[in-house]
């Protein structure tokens, strides 16, 4: 009786041991495809050297996260850049509009994110029908500030406007001068109230700010007393 | 709109949720908080806890909190808080 549990353990080890594989390893997979049937007239196969390769898109391969919502809508993430984009990249052309952009962009200094900062690519020519590939615009996201906007963090004001002197405008650095001396105090909302529109569209690369449950939280609190306007520490878009 | 920040409203902010978007919010947000502590604790664990399901709760989380800090700020621009 013991030889015959002995042998059923053998036999089925495989059940007992996690560091054992179910399928035993199959020596042919090691051998590449286009070894086979090679000179009997067959189709020659070729795949990776690498088997794990073969299961990856070629988006992966270049480094972008294809993220699917539980809505349906999609977004893409490259890790390394630091970039999102909306831009449908499984799109042959979109993919070549993005990669040549940021090719190109990389050699300005201004346009790679900072240290904490993330850059979002959108369609500046979204809706537009009969067009051929798209045109990607930048902004900025910062998670630990909550803000996000349309000005490079890596250029400083006075270059910005610099920026605007050279484009022989005048007209429009009056209208940002005069809406930014307006808007000075609400400045901080409108860049919070952006990075929250943007945390809503994206929510699956980057986690929430630490205080944002909270916050959340004490607007609901304070919503369901009836005392929101007496809400304390009421500090959106103060950062 | 652009005039909102010109010209606030003297108003007190009328809350931005009702009472019953409020109990129905705060119920969810401390469910969902529960389930991805809990999941938390499971992925710890060797062969236990789905990740792509602790995705899924994260990205809901993540929504929710972001629309509600979003209406927060849409009152916000309207109206300005009382400061103490």
């Amino acid at each position: 009786m013991r030889c015959v549990f002995a042998r059923i353990a053998s036999e089925y080890s495989f059940l007992f041991s996690e560091t054992r594989p179910l399928l035993a390893k199959s020596t042919h997979l090691d051998a590449p495809a286009s070894t086979k049937g090679v000179g009997q007239g067959q189709v020659t196969l070729s795949y990776p050297s690498n088997p794990w390769e073969a299961t990856r898109t070629p988006l992966q391969l270049m480094g972008w996260r294809h993220i699917t919502l539980p809505d349906n809508s999609i977004y893409f993430y490259h890790t390394t850049l630091r970039v999102t984009t909306d831009i449908d990249l499984r799109t042959p052309n979109k993919l070549d509009a993005v990669t040549s952009y940021l090719q190109e962009n990389s050699i300005d200094e201004s346009f790679l994110p900072p240290e904490g900062w993330e850059s979002w690519l959108v369609d500046s020519d979204v809706g537009k029908k009969h067009k051929h590939s798209p045109k990607p615009i930048s902004s900025w996201v910062n998670h630990a500030e909550k803000i996000l906007t349309f000005a490079s963090p890596s250029l400083p004001q006075s270059r910005e406007v610099s920026t605007a002197k050279t484009l022989d405008d005048d007209r429009t650095l009056c209208i940002v001068s005069f809406s930014r001396l307006c808007v000075q105090s609400d400045v901080g909302l409108d860049l919070e109230y952006r990075y929250w529109a943007f945390m809503e569209s994206h929510p699956a690369h980057a986690s929430l700010p630490p205080s944002a449950r909270s916050d959340a939280m004490d607007a609901l609190t304070w919503s369901y007393t009836g005392w929101f306007s007496f809400m304390p520490h009421l500090h959106f878009g103060s950062t | 709109m652009f005039s909102d920040c010109l010209l606030p409203s003297a108003r007190p902010a009328p809350p931005p949720f009702s009472q019953d978007e409020c109990q129905e919010l705060i119920k969810l947000l401390e469910t969902l908080s529960e389930v991805i502590s809990l999941n938390v604790i499971l992925t710890l664990t060797p062969h236990a806890g789905n990740p792509n399901l602790s995705e899924s709760q994260n990205v809901v989380h993540t929504r929710i909190v972001s629309r509600i800090l979003m209406r927060l700020g849409k009152i916000l621009s309207v109206y300005k808080p009382f400061r103490f």
